[in-house]
């Protein structure tokens, strides 16, 4: 079966810097490649930056999967990602809005990443640091019930490990517990995210014990583990990795001196591979590959 | 620079543009140590809005923001623009504190 690929950009959505981060990335996509947008429509997620928004990606809306960042909920009720998505509901785009529900969890939503992979899109809510309700984690769970295997990425925009001026999200602990089974076996592959404006990758992780500690990496990788990966340098201003940031910092690679997004490889059913992109923010040139390629093997 | 700065002990935050124009915010501790925040910013106004809730990045509700006016156009440059070190506002500045802008 031919590879399918993924295009995960965050918080850039005006400017120089995130046209010519989204440029750089459609540059290289494979027709029909699917684009996630993790969040924050600046600079508050009105009709207006909508408007922007749809400026710079309105180019790839029908492959266009969405999930709310902090900055779209500084409207009442998320009112300018609700107007938008909902007049461009599938199959106009990939962006799922569930009426039946209320709040952040009319934004979380299971999608077809094709090649037996499945993404699950989670709203993190107003402050993006915002525990989800048991019934939240209920359906999560159902989600990840249904489709039967741990080929599995759950798209969201702040994740549990998290270094720059926002820190670690331990507030979404309990969804990090729930993507391992009884026995500590993880049930997803990978969570992707942005909210700090670098690029992050940790090493699998195990599941925690709590939001006091962060989830220690685990004894066999990827087997008994689950990968984090930060892609939030979109466009926005950079953050700081450096002395004085918060959060802990990624083990395996870390960059925050470069614009990019997050490329992933679906091979099969079996195989996913993710490579960081730096992009050249004021021209068109090529985005060159930065970082490790990793590579994961279910 | 220490590894061990502690938000906490911010006590004001200087944004202010660098060689290029591009904006940065950089962060002063009460002894005086420097460390950088955010940087290569097109437009101020998204670090603008953490003057107004500092506590979304962690930093004490008292943090004091010094905001230089704007003085140099952006100098697009496709080589050249490094991350930049820390630095204190470029005068002249207003000042923004406790949610409300003092000077």
């Amino acid at each position: 079966m031919p590879s399918k690929w993924i295009y995960f950009q965050s918080d850039g959505t005006s400017g120089v810097f995130a046209l010519n981060t989204h440029r750089q990335a459609r540059a290289i996509a494979a027709p029909e490649s699917l684009f996630v947008y993790g969040g924050d429509v600046y600079d508050s997620g009105t009709n207006v930056d909508f408007a922007a928004f749809d400026n710079l990606f309105g180019d790839v809306r029908p492959w266009l999967a969405a999930i709310p960042g902090n900055h779209d909920w500084q409207t009442e009720d998320a009112e300018g990602y609700e107007k938008y998505w909902l007049t461009h509901r599938p199959p106009a785009s990939r962006t799922s809005i569930d009426t039946n529900q209320v709040g952040p969890s009319r934004h979380h939503y299971p999608l077809s990443l094709r090649n037996g992979w499945l993404g699950i899109l989670m709203d993190c809510g107003p402050d993006a640091q915002r525990p989800l309700t048991s019934l939240e984690i209920a359906r999560f769970s159902g989600w990840l019930d249904l489709h039967g295997s741990r080929r599995v990425i759950v798209f969201l925009h702040h994740a549990r490990l998290s270094r720059g001026n926002h820190g670690n999200n331990t507030a979404i602990d309990q969804l990090w517990n729930a993507c391992f089974d009884t026995g500590g076996n993880p049930r997803v592959a990978a969570w992707i995210a942005g909210h700090n404006h670098n690029i992050g990758i940790y090493s699998p992780r195990s599941k925690g014990t709590g939001p006091a500690a962060d989830p220690p990496p685990s004894a066999h990788g990827i087997a008994d583990g689950i990968q984090i990966f930060i892609n939030g340098a979109g466009g926005a201003a950079l953050y700081s990795q450096g002395a004085g940031a918060s959060g802990t910092m990624p083990d395996v690679f870390a960059d925050d001196a470069h614009f990019g997004f997050l490329q992933i490889e679906l091979t099969d059913s079996h195989t996913a591979r993710f490579q960081n992109f730096a992009t050249n923010p004021i021209s068109s040139a090529n985005a060159i590959a930065i970082g490790p390629l990793v590579t994961v093997t279910l | 620079m220490s590894d061990s700065v502690d938000r906490k002990n911010v006590v004001r935050a200087h944004i202010t543009q660098d060689d290029f124009g591009y904006w940065m915010m950089s962060l002063e501790c009460g002894d005086g140590t420097m460390v950088l925040a955010s940087y290569a910013a097109e437009r101020p106004e998204h670090e603008i809005l953490q003057a107004y809730h500092p506590q979304d990045i962690g930093l004490p509700v008292a943090t004091e923001f010094l905001i230089s006016q704007p003085e140099m156009p952006l100098q697009a440059c496709e080589s050249g623009w490094t991350k930049p070190e820390p630095r204190r506002a470029r005068e002249p500045y207003y000042i923004v504190k406790n949610g409300l802008r003092v000077y």
